[in-house]
């Protein structure tokens, strides 16, 4: 009742924040998507690079988001600019491991076939690699999507605004109902990205009668 | 056509797969590749539309130096169908057809009419197969939908790598019909790998035997049969290979034509005067030469009087003359009939096949009817 309230008195506030989040979220993730996807097509050529970038981006995600945003603090100051390179940071393994597997569980038969037609590398990438992973590419997107809505919840305190703010003014205050305030339109922003890529995902498979 | 000269292929790793190997294929010819697995036939295959390029020797088309020109252009031209066949499981059966026609930037009309030109040519009805994907496919119209997908922009030249090896026996025989039938209108110059001899002396024109990618004997089905290069030739082509003969000589060539026949209305003393001459057993045909039925020489007590067709025995079996050795003679066995009949679609007699026929056959491999050889003998 008493987040009700709250939420009703300060609806405002909690949908500019819900914007600034939403915002800080897309960008991250619009880039890691622009560096992730090259990364991983590159990577399907070359086995020892493919393992040391998978390495690295799993190595990446393994540091605590409080410590890479210390990390870069120094760097970039504060404010959007550290948030945004710390999440697409996060954003990367995620997918450049989908789209590197989504192109390399293509059946070396069809792969055969393509160069056997005539294809050139590039028509094989387009015409068939990426058609053929889009499913198992957006799904990774899908996967940074979500993550990179919990991690911006803390880029909050570089300065990079969204829900984060509420969180940690009531964890300083010690009012839970704030954090509430925070907490819950970030989870529900979550939910709603993850259904409308999934749908997007299902809408955009091109094996309409194969749903996997 | 096609000529392969001093062809070699060293992998990196030093395996030398194939080893000095010059071939020449004519045009409209079918070649196939046989060999034990691992002999180098893949590898052969795949120099030929450079998917491995050669480490040594020269390949020609039409003349040309295939090493110097531009492998995408080269592929393009070339039809090639795989084992796995490749279909891309993202694109309906009409998209995977129409790639080639795409790259090559013909137009969508033009598109749209091969592909229903092709589907149908392996009988699958465009309006229901076109927009279904491959997994919705049977393995045997899958594999039809990879040979006409390499059929596309008609290609003058075929590789086919074990196209009908994963497909049930059943399937696979009507598959080898189909593109027997195929080739014989579209006459492709074809390079087909296989280590299924029956399918090479079924399909092939000329057989190429590889051993440890050299070639051991390359000739006619029958030349190999006959004539096996050597004792691993020989092994090859297995101790069946009497048999196999058999499949590929058609009954019309070995049946014997100038016979003694009985009719049906003429009288019994008649046909015993003709079986004075030696004769065990006659075919008996009415007037038009439609055959009726058989008399065997100890039918002709039971009546002494009378038409033939009081005495002969109706229930014959009989062959069409396109039919091969090998079904005759497995029909004869089936029935435990000495010989049988080969007639027309109509039912006339053209001759008969007899165990005879086929036992000089295995003394002469290639059969030549014996002109003295009248009526028939049971032995
Ligand atoms: N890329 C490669 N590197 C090294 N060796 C290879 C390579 N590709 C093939 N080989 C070897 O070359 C030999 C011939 O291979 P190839 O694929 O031509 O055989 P094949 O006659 O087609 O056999 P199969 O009937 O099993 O298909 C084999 O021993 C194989 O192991
Ligand atoms: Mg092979």
């Amino acid at each position: 009742m008493k987040f009700l309230k709250y939420m009703a008195l300060h609806y405002d506030k909690i949908g500019h924040l819900l914007l600034q989040h939403v915002r800080v979220t897309v960008i991250s993730l619009v880039l890691a998507a622009i560096i992730g996807i090259p990364l991983g097509i590159l990577i399907t050529k070359n086995e020892k690079a493919a393992k040391i970038v998978l390495y690295v981006a799993g190595i990446i995600q393994t540091v605590p988001s409080i410590a890479l945003f210390g990390f870069l603090i120094p760097v970039l100051g504060i404010g959007l600019k550290p948030a945004v390179v710390a999440l697409v940071l996060y954003g990367q393994l995620p997918i450049i491991r989908n789209v590197y597997t989504g192109i390399k569980t293509i059946s070396p038969a069809q792969m055969e076939s393509a160069r056997g037609m005539g294809m050139t590398g590039f028509q094989i990438l387009r015409r068939i690699q990426i058609p053929e992973a889009f499913p198992v590419i957006l799904g990774g997107i899908r996967t940074a999507a979500v993550a990179l809505v919990g991690i911006a919840a803390i880029a909050s305190i570089v300065g990079a605004g969204g829900l984060g703010d509420l969180i940690f003014e009531g964890i300083s205050s010690v009012n839970s109902t704030v954090v509430l305030a925070g907490a819950i339109p970030a989870a529900l922003l979550a939910l709603a990205i993850d259904y409308v890529l999934g749908v997007l995902e299902r809408s955009l498979n091109p094996m309409p009668t194969m749903k996997k | 056509m096609i000529s392969l000269r001093d062809i070699s292929k060293k992998f990196p790793n030093g395996f030398t797969a194939v080893d000095n190997i010059s071939l020449e294929i004519e045009p409209g010819e079918l070649v196939v590749l046989i060999g034990s697995s691992g002999c180098g036939k893949t590898t052969t295959l795949k120099m030929i539309n450079r998917l491995i390029e050669p480490s040594a020797g020269q390949i020609f088309i039409n003349g040309e130096d295939v090493l110097q020109g531009d492998p995408i252009e080269l592929r393009r031209n070339i039809g090639y169908v795989i084992q796995e066949i490749g279909l891309f499981p993202h694109m309906t059966i009409a998209e995977n057809i129409a790639l080639v026609p795409q790259l090559k930037k013909w137009s969508k009309a033009k598109i749209n009419k091969r592909v229903n030109e092709l589907l149908e040519l392996v009988g699958l009805d465009p309006a229901v197969s076109a927009k279904k994907f491959p997994h919705e496919l049977s393995g045997g119209q899958r594999q039809r939908v990879g040979v006409v997908r390499a059929l596309a922009v008609d290609p003058p030249i075929m590789l086919m790598d074990e196209p009908f090896g994963a497909l049930d026996p059943i399937t696979r025989e009507q598959l080898q019909d189909e593109f027997l039938k195929l080739q014989a209108t579209v006459k492709k110059t074809i390079v087909f790998v296989t280590h299924d001899m029956d399918e090479a002396l079924k399909l092939a024109d000329r057989i190429v035997v590889m051993h440890q990618g050299r070639i051991l004997q390359c000739a006619r089905p029958r030349e190999i049969l006959r004539n096996p290069a050597n004792d691993f030739v020989r092994d090859f082509v297995g101790a069946d290979h009497t048999l196999k003969q058999l499949s590929l000589i058609k009954v019309r060539e070995a049946m014997q034509t100038d016979i003694s026949t009985l009719y049906a209305d003429e009288s019994i003393a008649a046909a015993r005067e003709k079986f004075a001459q030696g004769y065990r057993s006659m075919v008996v045909i009415d007037r038009r030469g439609i055959v009726k039925g058989y008399v065997n020489k100890v039918h002709l007590n039971e009546v002494r009087e009378g038409p033939v067709s009081q005495i002969m025995r109706t229930r014959f079996s009989s062959i069409g003359p396109d039919k091969s050795l090998k079904e005759a003679l497995t029909l004869m066995i089936q029935r435990d009939a000495g010989y049988i009949a080969v007639i027309d679609e109509r039912g006339t007699l053209l001759g008969v096949v007899s165990t005879n026929s086929l036992h000089q056959l295995v003394g002469e491999p290639y059969l030549e009817v014996e002109g003295e050889v009248e009526g028939i003998e049971i032995s």
